[in-house]
């Protein structure tokens, strides 16, 4: 334990450095980007003192290695500045829409893990079968559509053509206040509340994005936990204890709890790509997520922005990574810290 | 994964998820059967069916909403969305019906009156009464008694000047009106006389031009009692940069609640507006794919949207669900080949004219627009009144004569035309006019470009020859040829510097509409359609789905949707 703790430690210190040649880099390249963001926003057509005075109060006018040193002193200080598409703080804004993306991710990679672990599971027991069979060309499918088309082709079918979905209006219907914030998870902190009206109105809400993402990522999860087991099955061990007469359920769970690792380091580091990259299925639902702030701010220019975005997607990815490696070692006493 | 003990785990969840969702009983068809009263107040959900909306309240869905709301901080078309709905501005046109104009259109039940003479033109919204100088320079307005704003602030002269004064401070685009078109030289030229009296001295302007000018939403009065009383204007913000940011203080018809950007903006009818509005509340609610704006429109849940593409709008043409069409076949915004007058290639007259021969203007109709909008045969909106001359305009595709006015020009064998890539009927538009070029040996390089990229070059005038949207939101001709060919205007985009039309456009500038002005405008358009740089396509069309109950949607030269007009019909 003591080790482990003083790991996480490690990595955690590790975390900082990586974070300061990310925000460096992501701020030139920001800077590079094409068009200029004043311009962007205030048209051709307006006045030249306008301009000048809008790029002076965004600080637009100082040098770069000015504003990029005003950037990190803010930083410091927990400041991320603020996005002019807003007007906000991007802490404020990246605070506020963190849940709304997490809330997705969760319910999404779990039922893609659930979904894609549980039928992995299935098919390599069963290879060959009609199951396996199906599964496969799914897994083919879910891999080679695009997310975006499947969340329109669910709401087409389910919201437009059976009227049994919500409208894809974001995570409450357009009348329904939000709960009381706990947690910004609106349905733990319905559930909280008490409020279970809201509750089923949000789980509605989150089905056909869940699903979309759910059928998005399973594909690759299953496949991963299909060909690890059936690779496990055929170990001398497991021959070993199908020999010694061990029923069929026990063998299997030692085969699945023999596979979980590679199965694990895929979905964590699925998970942690999808923070930057359910743009389009939030962007689909108007999810009003970090993943719809992200692509405005990039089509904006909105420098601040994009910048505290990519900041945060880095130090979650990089936790989640130690988490991974966290993990795995107690999945496989073998290994160490 | 044995079923030993039951069914497993993930149809367990599956199952809970399809009872989730059937229970929530969200889906369009419980929200046609159960009216909801309009709240946002937490608790509600438990009380009553969810998803359908009350009529009185509208659902506005938009692409995206803007990042301000501020009056004074210029933010593209949604912003003007919200700015038309929440202030007024100081004159509104009155409304007259198509069959009074003479006009054809679906489902629009009022347009603006913008050919009668001004004084029969306008209503006065803030300022109830007028009197107009014999030189036509200075013009005293009284602000009408009975004007409350949302918070029940009655309006002042006060209210006026000092949002005047925040516009030149800031600066914001009223200032380059004022100054650009009127003249003014800085705010002093608008002057308190007493607590409901202001005097504005245009030494550039008419009367006419004035009430026009003022009639565009950004001229709109702010409540700097509230601002005070909400102690927003401190010392490091004297302005109220921030409570306008995101809040709204005006004497209009809505008074903005709640502004969550990236997500919705809530709307509350003012209680103290002088006129009955059927909508107590308008949920303007961000939804970035069109096909679901549609989507909702049809099912009901949505009630208007003035963002749709042209194929969908055409889908619910003649009805679709609860979703229809509305709109007119010509508007007051224009799409044009610009070419920058200043730039080697576009120096020369005849290659400007020769341009006007090599576009298909019946094709990019029909391809990009769908057979909507209407071709050109003028440089300023038809609507614009009696002054506008189709007679000057002898453009059609005649390749031939393109590529002879292109050799006699010494026109160059290659040119680079340039659009914001964010519109996305200009790939079209473009790869359209290339081809016809490419049929007398010319090159035409499309040149897509990010829409700060664009703007930026559109303002340094650095494009040479580009594809433009664009409206001349005042209804005058004598303003939209100021706009686009006045020598100090900025939105001469085109460089047309030319002494003698810009003397023209001055005498006319301060004329009333008569013979004399007719002739001093009718002679400008004579010269930019010859020669001034902007080759105007086609008027685009003005289209709105709307749901089918909805009555009294009106037209005006924005083309913004008030929803203050609106009607419920059951």
């Amino acid at each position: 334990m003591k080790r482990t703790l003083r790991y996480a430690a490690k990595r955690v210190l590790l975390i900082l450095p990586q974070v300061f040649i990310l925000v460096t880099v992501v701020f030139a390249l920001v800077h590079l980007l094409p068009g200029d963001p004043v311009f962007a926003r205030m048209g051709g057509a307006a006045p030249l003192e306008l301009i000048e005075n809008y790029r002076h109060q965004l600080g637009l006018d100082q040098p770069i290695y000015i504003q990029y040193f005003n950037y990190l002193k803010g930083i410091l200080h927990g400041d991320l500045g603020t996005s002019w598409l807003t007007g906000d703080p991007v802490v404020r804004d990246l605070t506020s829409r963190l849940p709304a993306t997490l809330e997705l991710l969760l319910w999404g990679m779990g039922l893609a893990t659930l979904v894609g672990i549980g039928v992995g599971v299935i098919t390599a027991l069963r290879p060959g079968g009609l199951i396996d069979r199906v599964t496969v060309a799914y897994a083919l499918l879910a891999g080679a559509m695009p997310e975006f088309y499947i969340g329109l082709v669910l709401v087409f079918f389910f919201y437009y053509i059976l009227r049994i979905a919500p409208s894809p209006s974001g995570r409450l219907d357009l009348m329904v206040a939000p709960p009381p914030t706990v947690t910004g998870l609106y349905l733990v902190d319905s559930a909280v509340a008490g409020q279970w009206g809201t509750f089923l109105n949000a789980a509605a809400h989150l089905a056909l994005p869940v699903a979309t993402l759910a059928f998005w990522q399973s594909g690759a999860i299953m496949k991963m936990t299909r060909s690890t087991m059936l690779q496990v099955l055929d170990g001398d061990y497991m021959d070993y204890a199908r020999v010694m007469g061990l029923k069929r359920s026990v063998v299997a769970r030692y085969a699945l709890r023999n596979s979980l690792p590679p199965i694990v380091s895929l979905t964590v580091t699925i998970f942690a790509i999808l923070l930057g990259s359910v743009v389009l299925i939030e962007r689909v639902f108007a999810w009003g997520g970090l993943g719809q702030y992200s692509v405005q701010a990039v089509v904006g220019a909105d420098y601040e922005a994009v910048v505290g975005f990519l900041m945060l997607a880095a130090v979650v990815s990089l936790l989640l990574f130690m988490f991974l490696d966290i993990i795995y070692v107690v999945l496989d006493p073998r290994l160490e810290l | 994964m044995n079923s030993k003990h039951g069914p497993p785990l993930v149809w367990t969840i599956l199952a809970l998820v399809s009872i989730a969702v059937a229970g929530a009983g969200c889906g369009p068809q419980a929200a046609t059967t159960a009216p909801t009263a309009a709240t946002s107040v937490p608790g509600a959900a438990t009380s009553v069916p969810a998803g359908v909306p009350a009529p009185d309240t509208l659902v506005v869905v938009t692409a995206a909403l803007p990042p301000t709301a501020d009056p004074d901080v210029w933010s593209g078309l949604g912003w003007e969305r919200v700015l038309a709905n929440v202030y007024d501005p100081l004159f509104h046109y009155k409304l007259r019906t198509p069959e009074e104009l003479g006009l054809t259109v679906t489902g629009i039940d009022a347009l603006s009156d913008l050919r009668s003479p001004m004084d029969e033109a306008v209503n006065g919204v803030f300022f109830n009464k007028w009197e107009i100088s014999p030189d036509n320079k200075t013009f005293t307005l009284h602000v009408d008694p009975n004007l409350k704003s949302a918070r029940g602030n009655p309006a002042t002269a006060d209210a006026f000047v000092w949002r005047e004064q925040r516009g030149y401070a800031i600066p914001s685009s009223i200032q380059s009106f004022l100054v650009g078109v009127m003249g003014s030289r800085d705010v002093s030229d608008i002057t308190k006389i007493d607590d409901m009296t202001i005097q504005i001295y245009a030494p550039n302007g008419s009367g006419a031009i004035l009430f026009k000018v003022l009639t565009l939403i950004e001229n709109m009065a702010l409540d700097v009692k509230a601002l005070k009383d909400d102690g927003c204007l401190t010392e490091e913000d004297p302005w109220g940069m921030k409570c306008l940011d995101h809040k709204s203080y005006g004497f209009g018809p809505y008074n903005i609640t709640e502004f969550t950007p990236g997500n919705q903006i809530l709307m509350e009818a003012n209680p103290y507006y002088p006129r009955p509005l059927q909508f107590k509340n308008i949920v303007y609610r961000e939804i970035p794919e069109s096909g679901n704006r549609l989507a909702m429109l049809i099912a009901g849940q949505a009630h208007l949207s003035s963002e749709q593409t042209l194929v969908e709008v055409k889908s619910v043409t003649g009805g679709n669900g609860e979703a229809t069409y509305a709109g007119m076949n010509v508007g007051s915004k224009w799409l044009a080949v610009l070419m920058t007058r200043s730039d080697p290639a576009w120096t020369n007259d005849d290659c400007v004219r020769g341009m006007g021969y090599a576009i298909p203007y019946a094709e990019i109709q029909e391809v990009a627009f769908e057979g909507t909008g209407t071709t050109a045969h003028e440089d300023v909106c038809p609507l614009y009144g009696e002054n506008v001359n189709s007679e000057a305009w002898p453009y059609s595709l005649d390749t031939a004569k393109a590529s002879e006015l292109w050799k006699a020009g010494g026109c160059p064998a290659q040119f680079t035309l340039s659009w914001d890539s964010s519109i996305s009927e200009m790939q079209d538009v473009g790869t359209m006019i290339k081809s016809q070029f490419a049929k007398f040996g010319v090159d035409a390089v499309l040149n897509p470009l990010p829409s700060g990229t664009y703007a930026q070059m559109e303002n340094r005038f650095t494009l040479g020859a580009f594809l433009e949207e664009q409206s001349a939101f005042v209804p005058d001709v004598g303003y939209a040829v100021w706009l686009a060919y006045h020598k100090t205007s900025i939105g001469n985009f085109n460089r047309f510097m030319d002494d003698e039309v810009t003397a023209k456009i001055d005498q006319a500038m301060l004329l009333t509409d008569g013979p004399e002005r007719k002739r001093l405008l009718f002679e400008v358009q004579q010269a930019v359609v010859d020669r001034g740089g902007r080759q105007v396509i086609l008027w685009t069309p003005y289209t709105i789905v709307a749901n089918k109950h909805l009555a009294g949607l009106t037209w005006y030269p924005d083309s913004l949707p008030r929803y203050r007009d609106l009607k419920w019909v059951p």
